[in-house]
């Protein structure tokens, strides 16, 4: 306060002294214009609160004055209080119309309140009164996005980035509506070229990490995932998704140590443990390591402690169960499952797992059924019911489930060696082995498909 | 207290001590810009802006005044350009580090204004809105964490900054903490019942944590904010599907397909739900609409057609072998 008087004092008679020494009447400005002025110099001077009081001293003389409540307004504003802001740049607008700069710190606060129908009535005034300015589009954009008006913010993307081409965040945004509406491709160039403008920021690189493990170009999704978390080592969700492009190739270890690290920085949230469950429990069944189920199933129990109401939980714990042979445990599980969603697809395919890994193909036939009648594009459900079927003798049902799950799935492991194995049964050794051979180049190192290969090449030709 | 905060907040921007700057020295010469400002002529405030600083390169306030007056006609280049002049000629002037973070944001450059926001607290902790400002910026460059401290820290200095609650939601949500979010959340929404993006967000994180009911009751505060557009309705669809209320998230997607009829997504969306509800007819109707709005959909929407086609023929064989009934 004290530092405030002696601060007007100072200017005051700064002020007097250069009118005097220009000859100029020494009574100055009227009081209510100089009271404007002592009240508007704190604003550009940075003293927020100041102005603030001195505004509501005019606004107390004179309520119709637009200026100043937008001055107050501004103020306001940058003293983040935004909702008294609103009402005072909602004054200022009202009694004059013209004032884009209210206008346009109104948009602004409204967005950080959360009223996006607000914010974007505003930026509409805006483009309608004033030049069209890339970054007005830009705030546009983002907000038809939030409203779910995805084609429009993409063609004000498209506006604004044609005004100014080397917006990085412009790109970025514009690439995961492209990625969307497009094509993921088109996404990724959007983000190559936000990349290219700005090396040193993360979000393009963890945008263009999904869009192409989407695209299954696993070695350059890994590489820009590497590339986020340099640039954000404290995100859990970076890591999650570089756990997943490397299960996705394969690479367990790799896949591994980025669930640890997720877990790491997210210990209260499900999706790292359970995450590393699966891995674990993979590790488990394709490099023949069966002590990982033991390890699956602690993080399988975290994952259940943390997400009690979460059907997914139950029904990857009952996943592991079966490899550990604790069928009556992944039964519970099952049906815990499905109690939470009794339409859950994968609640039938655990329920059908369980009696079929119990030899109980006949009581396991009918979940199966049932999970596929809920889920019919499900390569997953498509495989359990292929090995319930072949258990039951049903060699040519369980080889078109089969067919059904590689033409769904033709990138996952699974369909390949399912059929491979069940045509081997079948005695159709050359096409076993042709699909086994696929199933190796996904991953070279699964010990299942290595064992069906052996058995496979060393079968008599029929 | 409040300036131990400020310190606090300086301190977590910027890697140097603390320093506080003194106030910047007022401008006689700047009082006909002024007048003019306080007119509303920005154009005569900006000439006389420009008198200013043709007589005194040196002369930091009226740069940021300049600035300043740039920003009202949305000019934020010719801003930042003046607001670093004024930095250059007084770096010490806190105010001007703080508008040219700000204007930085606009400009989506964010790492340059990070740098800058930190500058202004260092300077004068007194600017409270810089440690809000930065959780900004860190929340659309990612750091989510870095995002929710600053937020906590601007709510340390002024516990009423509403939008600060909710931004920090958004930041702990992004970092997957979705217990502390929630809290926040409720609080926003006592304050403001009317904030669609506290709705949405709420709902979502609702869903997150399998509050089906909750995550409705969100999204239909939502649609009566916001009644003619799709997103809530399709949100409120997922969340009913998720309560297992099949027929309700039916009425939804309808909603949804009604306000936007080139989109596949509810389309498709709808027709499973169909399905499931063995409304086989309507499903069909539904694929053939969306199979021409997105090709690629045709091999899901095949297998949900095989799938009728067995149950059908399942149907069919014991009514083949029951004999018919004589007709009067």
């Amino acid at each position: 306060m004290k530092r405030a008087a002696a601060f007007l004092a100072v200017f005051l008679a700064g002020g007097a002294a250069v009118y005097l020494a220009r000859g100029r009447p020494a009574a100055g400005p009227p009081e209510p214009e100089r009271l404007f002025l002592d009240a508007l110099t704190p604003v550009y001077t940075g003293r927020f609160r100041d102005a603030v009081r001195r505004f509501t001293e005019i606004i107390k003389r004179d309520a119709r004055d637009p200026r100043a409540y937008y001055f107050r307004g501004l103020a306001y504003r940058e003293l983040r209080a935004l909702p008294e802001a609103v009402a005072d740049l909602t004054r200022a607008v009202e009694l004059d119309p013209a004032l884009l700069g209210a206008r346009y710190l109104r948009a602004l606060s409204r967005r950080e309140l959360g009223d996006t129908p607000g914010a974007l009535a505003d930026v509409d005034a805006l483009l309608a009164a004033a030049p069209a300015r890339a970054e007005l589009r830009v705030l546009r954009a983002d907000l038809l996005r939030a409203l779910g008006r995805d084609r429009e913010a993409r063609d004000e993307l498209n506006r604004a980035l044609a005004d100014k081409p080397a917006s990085y965040f412009a790109l970025v945004r514009r690439g995961r509506l492209n990625a969307t509406l497009i094509g993921i491709d088109k996404g990724v160039e959007d983000y190559d070229a936000a990349i290219a403008l700005e090396p040193k920021l993360a979000p393009a690189y963890v945008e263009k990490a999904e869009s192409l493990r989407q695209l299954r170009r696993h070695d350059e999704a890994a590489k820009a995932a590497r590339l986020a978390l340099e640039r954000l080592p404290g995100r859990a969700d970076i890591y999650l998704l570089e756990s997943r492009i490397e299960s996705d190739r394969y690479r367990y270890d790799e896949a591994l140590a980025a669930a640890t690290a997720a877990i790491g920085l997210s210990s209260k949230n499900y999706e790292p443990w359970q995450k590393r469950a699966t891995l674990y429990r993979s590790i488990g069944v394709g490099r023949d390591d069966p002590a990982k189920f033991a390890l699956a199933l602690l993080d399988n129990d975290k994952a259940v402690e943390l997400a009690p109401k979460s059907p997914e939980v139950y029904l990857v714990r009952s996943n592991t169960n079966v490899w550990a042979d604790h069928l009556d445990r992944a039964l519970a599980d099952a049906k815990t499952a499905l109690a939470l969603d009794p339409r859950s697809a994968e609640a039938y395919n655990a329920i059908c797992d369980v009696y079929r890994m119990r030899n109980e193909f006949a009581l396991a036939l009918p979940s199966c059924d049932k999970a596929i009648d809920i889920d019919p594009y499900s390569a997953g459900l498509r495989n359990t019911r292929a090995l319930t079927l072949e258990g039951l003798d049903r060699l040519r049902d369980a080889l078109k489930d089969c067919d059904r799950s590689v033409a769904f799935a033709p990138n996952s492991i699974e369909g390949w060696f399912h059929r491979g194995h069940i045509r081997l049964h079948a005695g159709l050794r050359a096409d076993a082995i042709s699909d086994l051979r696929h199933a190796l180049q996904l991953d070279p190192r699964d010990a299942r498909v290595k064992r069906a290969m052996e058995e496979a090449v060393q079968a008599a030709p029929l | 207290m409040r300036r131990a905060l400020a310190a606090l907040c300086a301190a977590a921007l910027c890697a140097a001590g603390c320093r506080r700057a003194p106030p910047p020295a007022p401008a006689a010469e700047a009082e006909p810009a002024l007048s003019a400002y306080a007119r509303g002529d920005l154009a005569a405030a900006e000439k006389a802006a420009d008198a200013l600083i043709a007589k005194d390169r040196g002369d930091a306030l009226a740069f940021n005044l300049r600035g300043r007056l740039k920003l009202d006609r949305l000019d934020f280049e010719g801003a930042e350009d003046d607001f670093s002049e004024a930095i250059r000629a007084q770096p010490t002037l806190a105010v001007a580090w703080y508008n040219r973070g700000n204007v930085r944001i606009d400009l989506g450059k964010l790492l340059e204004a990070l740098g800058d926001l930190g500058n202004a607290a260092r300077l004068d902790p007194d600017l409270e809105g810089a440690p809000y400002s930065a959780g900004l910026a860190k929340n659309a460059m990612g750091d989510f964490r870095g995002a929710a401290e600053a937020f906590a820290i601007a709510l340390r200095v002024n516990s009423n900054m509403r939008q600060a609650k909710l931004n920090r939601a958004a930041a702990l949500a992004g970092a997957g903490d979705r217990e502390t979010a929630l809290p926040l959340l409720d609080e926003s929404l006592r304050e403001a019942p009317d904030s669609l993006g506290a709705l949405m967000q709420r709902g979502a994180l609702r869903e997150e944590t399998h509050d089906a009911a909750g995550a409705v009751e969100d999204y239909g505060r939502a649609i009566a904010l916001l009644p003619d557009r799709p997103l809530a309705y399709r949100a409120r669809a997922e969340a009913y599907r998720a309560d297992l209320k099949l027929d309700a998230a039916i009425a939804d997607e309808s909603q949804a397909v009604r306000l936007d009829p080139t989109n596949a997504e509810p389309l498709m969306d709808r027709a499973r739900m169909y399905y499931l509800t063995e409304r086989y007819t309507e499903a069909m109707g539904d694929w053939s609409k969306a199979m021409k709005l997105d090709r690629g959909r045709v091999p899901e929407i095949r297998a949900y057609l095989d799938q009728i086609k067995t149950k059908v023929h399942a149907n069919d064989e014991p009514r083949k072998k029951a004999p018919r009934r004589r007709t009067k």
